[in-house]
């Protein structure tokens, strides 16, 4: 079913012919209808809180007084973004109970846009997952089909979208987490460009890798939602000092020259690989100009991100010893104390990801796994960024269609294969893109874009030539 | 079948203060076996490729503040070991005499 893009929305309520309050009323009666099966937030701000929002936004059109760009507009936060008053668990029950007394950079930038925070988004566990099963809340459900996965980490917000709960949401990307989720509901996630967005407030997993990305069901609104949180933050050491990029007004055409990394397309499932084809071969027959290339680096790609992703995750994670965060112990000895914190407060994969990661950060590993990685992913950013100068990257999203609930989630390395073409963005600090380019069987499907630093205009106006084509955007479950 | 890197992995645990029961620690250790397995092939690609190591992807445009460079330390220089292998680290205000105290400033 089609609906609404964002930024229809947004104009609407600006032009005063949509009350924020009948828009905010469709989108409750939307997350009322299918949260129960679906469970795609972990906390819901009151019914009464986000109708008294609305009801500002409406009396402000009415006065005709400044509206923010984002005005009436219901938006899911991943729950991995600290957002003042309101819980943040990251998925973990170490952190159950946790109200945090900041927001986040993004979230104060979504409100001074007049965004109204509709609730907190599941998630795996610290974000460290592929299917959001490996949540301390349990698993959200495919909208698509409630027996599969939605992909995660950030399958809360990508499925709040695809249900019609909320008009855009925050995710964030690790090494896919926007992107996996976006191809398994129909929905787009972009990552951008490493330093872009503010990281402040999110809460650390793989620092060198992360970024708050946005999601929505059109590329319109995924560039709508980056304008507003992208930019300098001085509260962030890695933000780069950009300002806020313009992607819809300077909108372009799209650039012409398309490479097909190899080692970016092998390995996926047929009805994958068929409409991938399709769409670049009508690319093809629209005047674009295609190149298959080889970035011979990338074997090593995902060996290298999970290495750096433990190593990180081992650190950012040692801060957890129920000191700071609600989970305490009545142990007396202190090694008991953070001992038992730990055993109670972590999931079985955080845990073995941590281990991983003083593993191969230890004497005697360091130098084999750490300092390894860290030496090929100068020579996959090099590769990368070498064919991302010179035309955008087309590759598969995911090696998989959408997995039944339990599939893959038992073997570890099963599920770090899904993460196989998507890694790649993180480990260059490029920007990367998924959007929808059709179903199989009823499940979506989706095509990555990956574009040179800070080229998030390239994917913007190639993915808006590309629903132009399919004519997919906007759509949900319903 | 005993995991062969079973004690290893009691010693990592031990390092990131994560208790297990044992039949965790079973499925940890076959776990972290193929893992370390599927990652120990980066070894030889960084021989291979030699190389220095990338931290920070904007490496080259990255500038560190004034009086800001690290300086390395080795852990053996730390005046203060402890019987159970762990340190009391100086620059958090702790002191032998700590030992043991949940409340007092000592961290390792």
């Amino acid at each position: 079913m089609r609906t609404r893009e964002a930024w229809e929305v947004a104009r609407d309520i600006r032009l005063g012919s949509l009350d924020p309050v009948d828009h905010a009323e469709r989108i409750l009666e939307a997350i009322e209808r299918n949260e129960g099966r679906i469970r795609a937030f972990i906390s819901l701000r009151q019914r009464g809180s986000i109708r008294a929002l609305a009801e500002e936004a409406s009396r402000r059109v009415r006065r005709g007084e400044r509206i923010g760009k984002l005005a009436g507009l219901l938006v899911s936060v991943k729950d991995n973004i600290c957002t003042r008053g309101l819980p943040t668990t990251a998925g973990s029950r170490m952190l159950e109970g946790f109200v945090p007394p900041y927001d986040a950079t993004v979230v104060e930038r979504l409100e001074a846009e007049g965004a109204i925070i509709v609730g907190k988004t599941n998630l795996d566990e610290f974000a460290m997952g592929s299917t959001t099963e490996l949540s301390a809340f349990g698993p959200t459900k495919n909208p698509w089909d409630p027996r599969r996965v939605p992909g995660g980490s950030s399958g809360g917000s990508a499925a709040s979208l695809a249900y019609g709960g909320a008009d855009l949401s925050l995710g964030s990307d690790t090494g896919g987490s926007a992107r996996l989720p976006a191809a398994f509901t129909a929905t787009v996630g972009l990552k951008p460009t490493y330093g872009r967005v503010s990281r402040y407030g999110l809460i650390p997993y793989g620092n060198s890798l992360e970024q708050i990305s946005p999601m929505a069901r059109s590329v319109r609104d995924v560039a709508l939602l980056l304008e507003v949180i992208g930019g300098f933050d001085p509260r962030d050491a890695t933000s780069l000092p950009l300002p806020p990029p313009d992607l819809l007004s300077a909108a372009q055409g799209p650039p012409r020259e398309i490479c097909i990394v190899e080692e970016m397309i092998s390995g996926a499932e047929e009805p994958l690989e068929r409409s991938f084809w399709r769409i670049v071969h009508r690319m093809e027959s629209e005047g674009f100009s295609v190149e298959i290339v080889k970035i011979p680096s990338l074997r090593w790609a995902l060996p290298t991100y999970y290495t750096i992703a433990f190593a990180e995750a081992a650190s950012n994670l040692a801060r957890y010893v129920g000191i700071f965060y609600p989970m305490k112990s009545s142990e007396r000895r202190w090694e008991d104390y953070v001992e038992d914190v730990r055993a109670r407060g972590f999931g079985p994969e955080v845990k073995r990801r941590i281990l991983m990661g003083v593993y191969a950060l230890s004497e005697g590993f360091r130098e084999d796994l750490y300092v390894a990685a860290t030496k090929v992913r100068r020579v996959i950013r090099d590769e990368v960024w070498r064919v991302a100068r010179r035309c955008v990257i087309a590759s598969q999203a995911s090696p998989i269609l959408p997995p039944f609930l339990g599939e893959r989630v038992k073997d570890p390395l099963k599920l770090y294969y899904m993460d196989m073409y998507t890694v790649v963005a993180n480990l260059a600090g490029i920007p990367a893109m998924v959007q929808p380019i059709g179903f199989y069987e009823g499940l979506p499907i989706g095509i990555q874009w990956m574009a040179e630093p800070m080229g998030e205009n390239k994917l913007i106006s190639i993915g808006l030539f590309v629903e132009e084509m399919t004519g997919i955007r906007g759509v949900i479950a319903e | 079948m005993r995991c062969e890197r079973l004690e290893t992995i009691r010693k990592i645990a031990e390092l990131a203060k994560i208790r297990l029961s044992q039949e965790e620690e079973a499925k940890m250790c076959e776990d972290i076996e193929r893992i370390a397995s599927y990652l120990s092939t980066l070894s030889e690609a960084a021989r291979e490729i030699g190389g220095e190591p990338l931290y920070y992807v904007w490496d080259s445009y990255a500038h560190v503040r004034e009086g800001g460079e690290p300086t390395p330390l080795e852990v053996k220089e730390l005046p203060t070991a402890r019987k159970d292998g762990f340190i009391v680290v100086p620059w958090r205000g702790g002191s032998v005499e700590d030992e043991g105290s949940m409340g007092g400033s000592e961290r390792h």
